[in-house]
C-alpha cells in the first residue's frame, strides 16, 4: 500500500469533537435560531405583513380571502354564492381599488389606492404620512409632515414582490395560505347599506390567536366592498376591531403630490448612501446613457456620460461578491460586472454586442429532447450560481429540443441547467472572452442517481390521509424523498386528499409525511395505480382509555422510588425524551404547568431517553443532575429503563429506545402524556391543546 | 436518502433533524476547520457560526449536492473569511505542544490524540490551497471536477495540489504513519 493511502486515511478517518461545552452551546444556539426562523415563518396576517407594501394594506389581503370560500368548496355551492373565478374575473376589470380603513387597533389607519393598470400603490396614513410606489420604475416616494421633504428609495423585490399587485397573484397566495392554515369558512347571505350582500366569514385559529374576517361581496359586481377584521392576541391583549371599506374609481392619483402633499416641497434626491458608482463606457471609451442592474432586479440610471451611482437598497442587504450588469438605453449592449459589497474603487463597465448562445438538449441516447425545462444560470462568485427568474435575455425552447438565449451580456462565466422529471444536465461556459455568439452543442440528459434512463417519470400518486377517526386530515405535506436530492410533495386538501405528479412509474419510493401530536410517519410504496391511504394514529393510540402501563424507571435522580399508584386522584403529566439542552422551550412548557396547576392536582414526571441515535450527544448523569439543580426542579426527574428484564414487556426490536418509549408508543421525541385521575391514559396532548386538557381532566 | 429525510424535516422546525446533521457532520466540519486554521479554538468557533447560520437560514435552504460538501464549503469559506480579516491574531503556525497541554480541556479529546495532533502541525507546513484541496476531497468528499469549479481553477491544478500536499505530507508524517 502506497504510504499516501494511509496518509488519506487517516485525514479521512481521524475523529475530531467539539469540547463538550462549546457542542452544547453550538446546538442551542443553533436550535434557538432554527425555532426562531420558524417562528418567523408563516402566521396568517404575519405572512402579508412580510412585504411593506401589504403591511400598508389589509385591503389586499382581504380581497385576497375574498376568493377562498369556492376554492375549498368544489361540491355544492349555493345560488348566491360567488365563484372564486368570477372575482378574479371582476378584479381584472378593476383600474384601481380605493380603501379607506377604521377602526381600534388596525395598524395602518388611513387611505389606500391600488393601481393594478399602473403598478401604483399609494397611501395616506392617519397621521399625514404619505407614501407613493411606482411600481414599475421601482421608485418609492414617502413625505413626512414632520420632515417636510419628500423623500425618494430605490425599490425592490425584497420590499415587495413584483408580480403582487396582480389582483389574481393576490387572491391565489391568500387562497394557498388560507388553504394551508386550515380557516374555516361560512358563508351567508345579509344586508350591507340596504343592499343584499354575500358575507364570508373566515376563522382561523393559530397558536390560540383567534382571528376573523368577514368579507361582504356585491352579488352583482363581485367585488368586495367591506370586510371586518377582529382578532386578539394570545393573552386576550391588544384586540384589533377594525373594518375596511371598498371602491373602485376609474383613476387615481398620478404622482404623491395629487395625495395633498403641498407643490412646495421637493423630492431628496436617493439615499446619500451608496453601494459603488461607475462609468457605462462602450468599446472606444466614451461615456454612454444606460442603466446598471444588480440583484436582478434593482435598475439605475446612468447620466448621459455613462455615470451612474447605485445607492443603498432600502432593505436588501448584498454581502461578498456580487455580479450585476450594465446595458446600454437600446438594450443592444451589455455586459456583466463582479462588485463586491465593501466595493471602494469605481466600476467601469465597457459595454459589449450582447450575444446569444444555443444548443440542443438530448438524452443518453442522443436523441432529442423537447420538454425540458432549461435556464440560463450567471456565476454570482466561484462556484456559487444563479438563475435569476427575471432575465435581460430571451429564451427560446425551438423544436427538436434546441434552445436559444438571446440578448445575453458577456463578461460572467454561466451554467445552462436543464431539468425534466427524473432528469438533470448541465454546462458550463467559461467567462466568454468575446462578443460572439455560442453554440455550446449537445446537453446531455442524465438520470438522477439510483434510477435508470428507462424509468418513466409520468406517474402519479394519490392518495388520502385521515386521522384515527377515519376524518380527513388538512393542511399535511405528504413527501416522496428518495429520489436523490430531489423532494416531491403533495399537500393535502381538506379533504385530506393529495396528489404527487412527476414519479417513477413502477418504482419503489418511500416517504413521510408529520403531524403534530401523530410524530413521524413513513410509508413505502411501489408507484403503481394504487393509492396510499394512510390513517394516522395519535402517540401512544392503543393505550388511550386503558390503565396506563406504569413506570419503568432506571433511575430516579431527584427523589426516592416514584409509583403511579402514589399518584392516584391526580392527573399526571408524563414526558418522555426530554433531551436537555434541546428542549429547552417543551422543558419550560412543562414547569409552567407545573407553577400553574401543581397545587390544583397535577402531577408531573419528566424522564431522559437514551435514543440509539443520541444525536444530541450523551447527556450524563452529571449533566441530569446540573439541569435539575439549575431549574430547581420539584417534580420526579428520572432516566427510562432500558434494561434486560422489561424486554419481555415490549416487542424485542423495539427495545432499545428504552421501555418507556417503547410502552407508550412514542413517535417523536419529546412525548407528552396525561393519565387521569383513575389511572387512565387519556392523551398525548400536543404543545397547543396541553393546557386545555389538563384543565378538562382535573375537573373530572 | 437519510439526508432528504432530515433536511426536510429541518425546513420544517425540527430540531432533531438539525442535532442529527451536526452529529453526523461535526467531525468533518471541525477537521476542515482545525486543519486550516491550526488552532482548536478559533476552528470551535467557526464551526459555531456556521452551524448556527445553517440553522438561521434552514427554511430557505436549497441544496443541490451533497449536504457534507455544502457544510464543508460553508466551513471553508467561513475559515478563509477568518484568515484574511486583518483582526487575527496568527496565522497558520500550529501551536506549539506545551501550549496544547496547558490549553487543552482536561478530556482534551482531540489534541490528545496524537496522530490528530502530528496531522495539523503537518497540515500547517502546506500552502493553504494544498490544504483546501485535500480537506475538500477527503473530508468533504468532494470529486476534483467539483472542487475546480468551487475553487475556480481547473482540475489539472487541484490534481496537481492534491498530489503535492500529499507528498509533503508524507515526508512530514513519514515514519509516524506507518508505526
Amino acid at each position: 500500500m502506497r504510504p499516501s493511502d494511509k496518509i488519506e486515511r487517516l485525514i479521512q478517518k481521524t475523529n475530531y469533537a467539539a469540547d463538550p461545552a462549546k457542542r452544547k452551546q453550538i446546538l442551542n444556539d443553533a436550535s434557538q435560531a432554527l425555532q426562531q426562523s420558524r417562528q418567523e415563518t408563516p402566521a396568517f396576517w404575519r405572512t402579508i405583513m412580510m412585504y411593506p407594501l401589504t403591511k400598508y394594506a389589509v385591503a389586499a389581503m382581504l380581497v385576497m380571502a375574498a376568493g377562498l370560500f369556492n376554492y375549498c368548496h368544489t361540491g355544492s355551492v349555493d345560488i348566491a354564492t360567488i365563484a372564486f373565478a368570477d372575482i378574479s374575473n371582476a378584479m381584472k376589470k378593476v383600474p384601481w381599488m380605493h380603501q379607506v380603513s377604521r377602526g381600534k387597533g388596525v395598524a395602518h389607519l388611513g387611505e389606500q389606492w391600488f393601481g393594478f393598470e399602473t403598478r401604483v400603490f399609494a397611501s395616506k396614513a392617519a397621521d399625514g404620512k404619505v407614501s407613493y410606489w411606482n411600481i414599475s420604475e421601482k421608485r418609492i416616494y414617502e413625505y413626512d409632515p414632520n420632515s417636510r421633504h419628500i423623500e425618494e428609495t430605490i425599490l425592490d423585490p425584497n420590499d415587495f414582490p413584483l408580480d403582487m399587485l396582480s389582483p389574481l397573484t393576490l387572491l391565489e397566495s391568500m387562497n394557498k395560505m388560507l388553504t394551508e392554515q386550515g380557516a374555516e369558512i361560512v358563508t351567508k347571505i345579509g344586508k350591507y347599506n340596504g343592499q343584499t350582500v354575500q358575507i364570508q366569514d373566515i376563522s382561523l385559529e393559530i397558536n390560540n390567536i383567534s382571528q376573523k374576517l368577514s368579507l361582504y361581496i356585491d352579488p352583482i359586481t363581485k367585488l368586495l366592498i367591506k370586510a371586518d377584521i377582529k382578532y386578539v392576541d394570545a393573552d386576550g391583549n391588544n384586540p384589533t376591531d377594525g373594518e375596511a371599506l371598498y371602491d373602485y374609481p376609474l383613476a387615481g392619483p398620478a404622482t404623491i403630490y395629487d395625495l395633498g402633499v403641498p407643490r412646495e416641497e421637493m423630492i431628496k434626491p436617493l439615499s446619500s448612501d451608496i453601494l459603488f458608482k461607475g462609468q457605462l463606457i462602450n468599446s472606444l471609451g466614451n461615456g454612454i446613457k444606460g442603466t446598471v442592474t444588480i440583484g436582478w432586479s434593482c435598475i439605475v440610471q446612468s447620466d448621459q456620460q455613462g455615470f451612474f451611482v447605485v445607492p443603498q437598497s432600502r432593505s436588501k442587504h448584498f454581502y461578498g461578491n456580487q455580479v450585476g450588469y450594465g446595458m446600454n438605453q437600446d438594450k443592444t449592449l451589455g455586459k456583466h460586472f463582479y462588485w463586491k459589497t465593501d466595493q471602494k474603487e469605481d466600476i467601469q463597465i465597457t459595454l459589449e454586442p450582447l450575444i446569444s448562445i444555443q444548443g440542443r438538449i438530448i438524452n443518453l441516447k442522443g436523441n432529442s429532447v423537447n420538454d425540458a425545462k432549461v435556464q440560463l444560470c450567471i456565476e454570482t462568485h466561484p462556484g456559487g450560481h444563479e438563475c435569476p427568474s427575471t432575465t435581460p435575455w430571451k429564451t427560446e425552447i425551438k423544436s427538436e429540443g434546441s434552445f436559444c438565449f438571446s440578448g445575453v451580456p458577456i463578461g460572467a462565466a454561466m451554467e445552462i441547467i436543464a431539468e425534466k422529471p427524473g432528469l438533470q444536465g448541465s454546462i458550463i461556459i467559461a467567462r466568454p472572452e468575446n462578443a460572439t455568439d455560442i453554440n455550446v452543442g449537445d446537453l446531455v440528459l442524465k438520470p438522477l442517481t439510483g434510477f435508470e434512463t428507462e424509468t418513466t417519470w409520468d406517474a402519479m400518486l394519490s392518495g388520502c390521509v385521515t386521522n384515527e377517526k377515519n376524518e380527513p386530515m388538512s393542511g399535511l405535506d405528504v413527501n416522496i424523498s428518495s429520489l436523490g436530492m430531489k423532494i416531491l410533495k403533495g399537500k393535502t386538501n381538506r379533504k385530506g386528499q393529495f396528489t404527487i405528479k412527476g414519479l417513477p412509474r413502477d418504482k419503489n419510493v418511500s416517504g413521510s409525511v408529520y403531524a403534530e401530536g401523530y410524530g413521524h410517519i413513513m410509508f413505502k410504496i411501489k408507484i403503481d395505480a394504487s393509492e396510499l391511504n394512510l390513517q394516522l394514529f395519535p402517540q401512544g393510540y392503543d393505550l388511550l382509555n386503558k390503565p396506563s402501563p406504569g413506570l419503568f424507571v432506571e433511575k430516579w435522580f431527584n427523589t426516592g422510588l416514584v409509583t403511579l399508584e402514589q399518584y392516584r386522584g391526580k392527573v399526571i403529566l408524563l414526558q418522555i425524551g426530554a433531551i436537555l439542552p434541546i428542549y429547552q422551550r417543551d422543558f419550560e412548557m412543562i414547569q409552567k404547568m407545573n407553577e400553574k396547576y401543581g397545587n390544583q392536582g397535577l402531577g408531573v414526571i419528566v424522564l431522559h431517553a437514551r435514543l440509539t441515535d443520541d444525536w444530541a450527544g450523551p447527556v450524563t448523569e452529571e449533566d441530569i443532575l446540573a439541569f435539575i439543580k439549575k431549574h430547581n426542579i420539584q417534580f420526579p426527574f428520572g432516566i427510562d429503563d432500558a434494561e434486560e428484564k422489561v424486554k419481555k414487556m415490549v416487542a424485542p426490536d423495539k427495545l432499545h429506545n428504552g421501555a418507556m418509549y417503547s410502552l407508550y408508543d412514542v413517535k417523536a421525541t419529546p412525548a407528552m402524556y396525561l393519565i387521569d385521575k383513575k389511572g387512565l391514559v387519556r392523551i398525548s396532548p400536543t404543545e397547543k391543546d396541553l393546557e386545555q386538557w389538563i384543565k378538562t381532566l382535573l375537573a373530572e | 436518502m437519510e439526508n432528504a429525510i432530515l433536511i426536510w424535516r429541518l425546513k420544517r422546525g425540527n430540531i432533531d433533524a438539525l442535532g442529527r446533521i451536526y452529529e453526523k457532520y461535526e467531525s468533518d466540519m471541525l477537521a476542515v476547520a482545525i486543519n486550516l486554521l491550526g488552532d482548536r479554538h478559533t476552528a470551535q468557533d467557526i464551526l459555531h457560526d456556521v452551524f448556527v447560520g445553517f440553522a438561521e437560514s434552514a427554511h430557505k435552504l436549497s441544496i443541490y449536492g451533497s449536504l457534507r460538501s455544502y457544510l464543508i464549503t460553508c466551513t471553508l469559506n467561513r475559515c478563509r473569511d477568518w484568515i484574511r480579516s486583518p483582526k487575527r491574531i496568527l496565522s497558520t503556525i500550529p501551536p506549539d505542544s506545551s501550549e496544547i497541554q496547558q490549553n487543552s480541556d482536561p478530556a482534551g479529546r482531540m489534541i490528545a490524540d496524537e496522530a490528530a495532533f502530528r496531522l495539523a502541525a503537518a497540515m500547517a507546513e502546506l500552502p493553504i490551497d494544498q490544504r483546501e484541496v485535500i480537506l475538500l476531497h477527503l473530508r468533504g468528499g468532494m470529486r476534483f471536477k467539483a472542487i475546480a469549479k468551487q475553487l475556480n481553477v481547473s482540475i489539472n491544478t487541484v490534481q496537481s495540489r492534491y498530489r503535492y500536499g500529499l507528498q509533503k505530507l508524507r515526508s512530514l508524517l513519514n515514519g509516524e504513519v506507518e508505526r
